[in-house]
């Protein structure tokens, strides 16, 4: 009985991720605790930032992984894993979002992440906003919501958008802009209060990109 | 497109610095000198701000996390011979799994399946539990579902002290400690060390329990510490028992007869005590 190390493998590109998923669509429980190693953080981490609770978070990245699980069968290898990945990730992290609001708005159940902020005012204040943000972009029209949530819970850039949807960049760039702006929008002024040292005069020069690196 | 169209088409990207140097060097012309786009990019980046500030996970322990997964994955072919049962040769046991699986997907189970201490729901989930447990003849398929529990009870507490319910919390704990004793011998250090991990990012419960069970998992993290190889592939080919072949494969589940075989978990001796 040959068994895997206990260690979780290096990363080897596409030929090792191929054998894993062929294996865990065959029903090799291994292999998928392999990939589940590999694509755990990624999936935690884009279900925390669209739910700001670990335990809803990880209640989600399980569905995520038994979709995944599911779905796997009928995966041809057409685009990139971690591409697939992504979108049933972005898809289930809204839904989410959108189930869980009524609740948490009514008996505000949510509790307020854990900070050093002096003014517990500031931190309920923002955490309002940052509740209110989640679920404008979970509200928004498909299209638009799977832009902004690969860029906004996945941290995707616009070109890794792109590949991930299959669209043009320009129609990433243009449907990123008039989501914002919608988003914008919708969230009137709470954005504008929660940013009281904004300076009036922002120079645009020193815009800050939004993602935080290539993955 | 006039110069403003295009401008304001491209605002966000250029407030995400995602142009090209060209675009990027057009549109600052432009915003410099229109009031309406100097504004409007004035609130993306206001708002960039707030989808900036969207707190990043904490790290989050991927042992603990595919304990809980194994315990729900489809499980083909052999999905209904729980330890070797066959539903086709007993037939009185047959109709009893199919009541239980009617119960259990029946109304209002789903949500008892995930429900918590202070739900009206919660006794119906302890009760499938233990319809659950009584049904695994197998020693391992208890095992698995006693691991499954384990988390379960670990999930609660966490959930009932995030909410202040320190009584509950406290309770749920107590019955985690409880579980953790039977199958503890059993785990892997990985295992072991996924519980310690979650039982130390628990807040404000009853320190009583919580250091019952990191005492637990301490001993038996350092009983291991000369793994025993012998043992752990003595037990493989026994647990196959009645023609089910769901117990030792692909899950890298412990051998299952039930004797304690050192703590190799299907994977030979461990190699990293952490």
């Amino acid at each position: 009985m040959r068994e895997p190390a206990a260690n979780p493998e290096p990363f080897e590109g596409d030929a090792e991720e191929r054998r894993l998923i062929d294996r865990s669509a065959q029903g090799d429980q291994d292999a998928f605790r392999q990939l589940v190693q590999r694509y755990h953080r990624l999936v935690i981490s884009v279900a925390f930032r669209a739910l700001g609770d670990m335990g809803r978070a990880e209640d989600v990245a399980q569905e995520v992984f038994l979709k995944v699980y599911r779905g796997l069968p009928g995966y041809r290898h057409e685009k990139p894993f971690v591409h697939w990945l992504h979108r049933v990730a972005g898809n289930a992290v809204t839904d989410a979002v959108r189930r869980v609001k009524p609740i948490i708005s009514l008996d505000g159940l949510e509790q307020p992440p854990p900070s050093r902020e002096a003014d517990p005012q500031d931190m309920v204040a923002r955490h309002d906003l940052q509740r209110a943000v989640r679920h404008e972009i979970a509200k928004l029209p498909p299209h638009y919501r799977d832009a902004v949530a690969l860029q906004v819970f996945a941290e995707l850039s616009y070109e890794e958008i792109a590949r991930t949807l299959e669209i043009p960049l320009g129609t990433v760039m243009s449907r990123l802009n008039s989501a914002k702006r919608l988003l914008r929008d919708r969230l009137g002024p709470l954005v504008a209060e929660s940013q009281p040292s904004m300076p009036p005069n922002t120079r645009p020069d020193r815009a800050v990109p939004f993602h935080r690196g290539q993955r | 497109m006039s110069t403003h169209g295009m401008a304001l088409d491209r605002l966000a990207p250029y407030a995400d610095d995602a142009l090209s140097l060209e675009e990027r060097a057009a549109v600052q012309r432009h915003v410099q000198g229109c009031a309406r786009c100097m504004l409007e990019l004035k609130r993306l980046l206001e708002l960039n701000a707030v989808l900036q500030a969207l707190a990043p996970a904490p790290p989050a322990s991927s042992a603990a996390f595919w304990l809980r997964l194994r315990a729900r994955l489809p499980r083909p072919a052999s999905f209904l011979r729980v330890g070797g049962f066959r539903p086709g040769r007993r037939p009185a046991l047959a109709f009893a799994l199919a009541c239980v699986l009617a119960l259990t997907l029946g109304t209002g189970a789903f949500a008892a399946g995930t429900s918590l201490p202070d739900s009206p729901l919660y006794p119906l989930k302890r009760m499938e539990e233990r319809l659950q447990l009584d049904l695994a003849f197998a020693p391992q398929a208890r095992f698995q579902i006693e691991v499954q529990l384990a988390n379960e009870r670990l999930r609660e507490a966490r959930a009932m002290s995030g909410l202040g319910k320190t009584m509950l919390a406290a309770a749920s704990l107590r019955d985690f400690n409880q579980l953790l004793s039977r199958i503890a011998p059993r785990l892997s250090n990985d295992d072991l060390a996924a519980f310690q991990l979650q039982l130390t990012a628990l807040q404000q419960v009853s320190n009583v329990h919580r250091d019952d069970a990191s005492g637990l998992i301490a001993s038996q993290l350092g009983l291991s510490g000369e793994p025993t190889p012998s043992t752990a592939q003595a037990g493989d080919s026994q647990g196959l028992g009645n023609g089910g072949t769901d117990d030792g494969q692909g899950n890298g589940g412990v051998p299952g007869d039930g004797h304690a075989y050192g703590k190799g978990h299907g994977k030979g001796p461990v190699q990293k005590p952490n």
